[in-house]
């Protein structure tokens, strides 16, 4: 994957000399930000072989959670609180009805998609809400640090870089892989399966909802249309990154690389070709080449 | 050699030769962008027009049409961008970045949300572009406004206004008196232009003492004539129908032509009808007006918007030139028999909408 962005990044930077500057690197980076918030998340779960459709409704959540109660005085600090606990409860809720009553997380998310937009659209009768509160408070996430990179992009690394270490340093990290790779190997040996996959479900609904404050952090206000696609874009990268669908594989920074990977082909064809379209129909074709190419891995290393 | 050297080995040619197939596609499909004629007056200039909606939507495209003809006329590359779906703040911001990451001379946008796009804008201003406003403007006071150059556009809560002046009128002529009710259907919830399009019917409503509510639909037609045959069969009262755009108003009619409810201007007025006016025009809905079968609707003339938002910028650009005001292209009311006709063929080549 790593040589594969590097690559693609060579040829869009000789091929456009906009696409060379810090400026649209860190705009890159600051697109980036908050889907890969959400597709860490994702990641993992689907490491922990579950899926969750439902993360761009838990953003709008919480989006509709933090600008809700800042706009009625309460404490910014404990508003984006209460917003990722809201988010945290969704994801668990995902997965409590899909582990106890056997559901496949696929349909159990698919209903908790339409679920939160929908009970969000009819609360606010279709309407939208600006964010009233003190603008100050955003800054730990929608300042600008340098250039087009917002504080959001530092977020991102933090989640990633604590992510990848518990996947790969720590023993919960090994009983997500396993719970993953081989339900009943891993209960035989003593993974607490479905407490994993729970704690999976729980934190994807957490980074769901983080991305929906970053999100008001830098827009100030909130629609009820944030997030469409965000789930479909966040397996893409995930899967681009090398995560496996069937699970057991895959790597939080590998997923990172994906969207970096997606922004950075979006950023690239809107220079190179006037499109603010192409990027659809070319990242769809790599999420192609990037399973083939996975599987093809994946069998000459068995 | 070990197993796990030819296998790295094997990955390793493996990721290459994706690689270089995806670098030779990218090769291939890359070009510089159209060059612009060195005699036309605006050669070398480049001015880009960030939406919030997608030209496939009639009235960005006429938007995107209109933007794109003054550029081709006068040398300039011109660029537009817009979003996948319809009100997309988010996919807009990522545009913009890029247009502002890169080189330019003027960019052209709706203010969706003036606290949204404070920043970004005044990033663009200190950058040296020149920005004018489109299709939405700035609502605050001219002393807090952003500071663009000019607004050329409608004004969207005069334009719901309008279009429940017309209503009324029509209405009036028909049966002596207000509507008893009327709903407003938005088919995109979380636009903030919609929002403002229903509180200018709102306004006008409240005058007359017409129950007004807002119905959120789906923009699915099928599923947009689920909701609007509950509404009808709920409200008996119900005898007008508002709508932010042209679809769903021609979804509306279609609905009730089913339901045998549909009011006809051009019939006499029968109780139980229900009469529909409209916002923004496509070919069919006009055609449905030449038939008597929609009161009429509300042209903001986005073409034209398109269009003045590039010669604002040129002129602004080339010679300090600004007009004493903002533009209006709007609302301007679309009624009458022959302006209807006349319309047509222009919806139909994507100047009207």
């Amino acid at each position: 994957m790593l040589a594969v962005f590097v690559l693609t990044a060579l040829i869009l930077a000789t091929q456009s000399a906009q696409f060379r500057g810090l400026e649209n690197a860190t705009a890159i980076l600051t697109r980036s930000a908050e889907i890969g918030m959400i597709a860490c998340g994702v990641s993992l779960l689907m490491i922990a072989g579950e899926f969750d459709i439902s993360v761009g409704s838990l953003m709008v959540l919480a989006i509709y959670v933090f600008t809700g109660l800042t706009n009625l005085n309460m404490s910014p600090i404990t508003a984006m609180s209460l917003a990722i606990l809201a988010g945290a409860l969704a994801g668990l809720l995902n997965g409590l009805v899909t582990l106890l009553l056997n559901i496949p997380s696929f349909i159990t998310t698919l209903g908790a998609m339409l679920f939160w937009r929908g009970i969000v659209i009819y609360v606010l009768a279709g309407s939208f809400m600006s964010y009233q509160g003190d603008p100050q408070c955003l800054a730990p996430f929608g300042s600008l640090l340098f250039s087009h990179c917002r504080a959001s992009v530092v977020w991102l690394v933090v989640v990633a870089s604590v992510l990848q270490l518990v996947l790969v340093r720590t023993s919960f990290g090994n009983w997500v892989f396993a719970a993953g790779g081989n339900v009943q190997a891993a209960r035989n040996i003593g993974v607490p399966v479905h407490r994993v996959k729970l704690t999976c479900f729980a934190l994807c609904g957490a980074l769901a909802a983080l991305a929906g404050v970053s999100y008001v952090a830098r827009y100030k206000t909130m629609q009820v249309s944030v997030g469409q696609g965000f789930e479909l874009e966040a397996i893409a990268a995930a899967v681009i990154g090398g995560t496996v669908l069937s699970g057991g594989r895959g790597s939080i920074l590998g997923t990172v690389l994906g969207v970096l990977f997606v922004s950075m082909i979006r950023n690239g064809l809107i220079h190179l070709l006037d499109s603010s379209y192409l990027h659809y129909p070319v990242t769809g074709v790599l999420l192609i080449i990037a399973v083939i190419i996975n599987r093809r891995i994946s069998s000459l290393t068995n | 050699m070990r197993d796990h050297q030819v296998t790295d080995r094997r990955s390793f040619f493996t990721t290459a030769a994706g690689a270089t197939a995806l670098g030779a596609a990218g090769s291939v499909g890359c070009r510089q962008p159209t060059v612009s004629h060195e005699d036309k007056p605006g050669s070398g200039m480049r001015l880009d027009f960030v939406a919030h909606g997608s030209n496939a939507d009639a009235f960005w495209g006429a938007q995107h049409n209109g933007f794109m003809d003054f550029c081709a006329a006068y040398g300039i590359h011109g660029r537009f961008l817009g979003t996948r779906l319809d009100g997309d703040i988010g996919e807009m911001l990522a545009n913009l970045d890029s247009v502002l990451s890169g080189p330019g001379d003027g960019l052209t946008l709706p203010i969706s949300n003036a606290n949204t796009f404070t920043e970004p804008i005044q990033r663009a201003i200190d950058k040296g572009l020149a920005v004018v406003a489109v299709n939405i403007p700035d609502f605050r006071p001219q002393e807090e406004r952003l500071p663009y150059v000019r607004y050329v556009g409608g004004e969207p809560i005069a334009t719901g206004e309008e279009n429940a002046r017309m209503t009324v009128k029509a209405f009036t002529k028909l049966a002596g008196r207000a509507p008893k009710r009327a709903v407003y259907l938005n088919h995109v919830p979380g636009v903030e232009v919609l929002d403002y399009r229903g509180q200018g019917m709102q306004t006008v409503f409240d005058t007359t003492g017409t129950q007004f509510d807002t119905l959120v639909i789906h923009s699915d037609p099928a599923s947009a004539q689920d909701t609007i045959r509950a509404y009808v069969r709920k409200h008996p009262d119900l005898e007008t129908i508002q709508t932010g755009n042209s679809r769903p108003a021609a979804w509306a009619i279609q609905a009730l032509r089913e339901m045998e409810q549909l009011g006809k201007h051009t019939e006499p007025f029968s109780a139980g009808r229900i009469y529909v006016g409209s916002i923004d025009i496509d070919p069919e809905l006009l055609e449905l007006i030449a038939a008597g079968e929609c009161l009429g609707t509300i042209d903001e003339q986005p073409y034209m918007q398109g269009w003045y938002a590039a010669q604002l910028l040129y002129h602004w650009i080339k010679y300090k030139f600004i007009p004493g005001r903002d533009i209006s292209t709007g609302p301007l009311v679309v009624q009458e028999k022959t302006l209807v006709e006349s319309l047509i063929e222009q919806a139909r080549q994507g100047i009207r909408a």
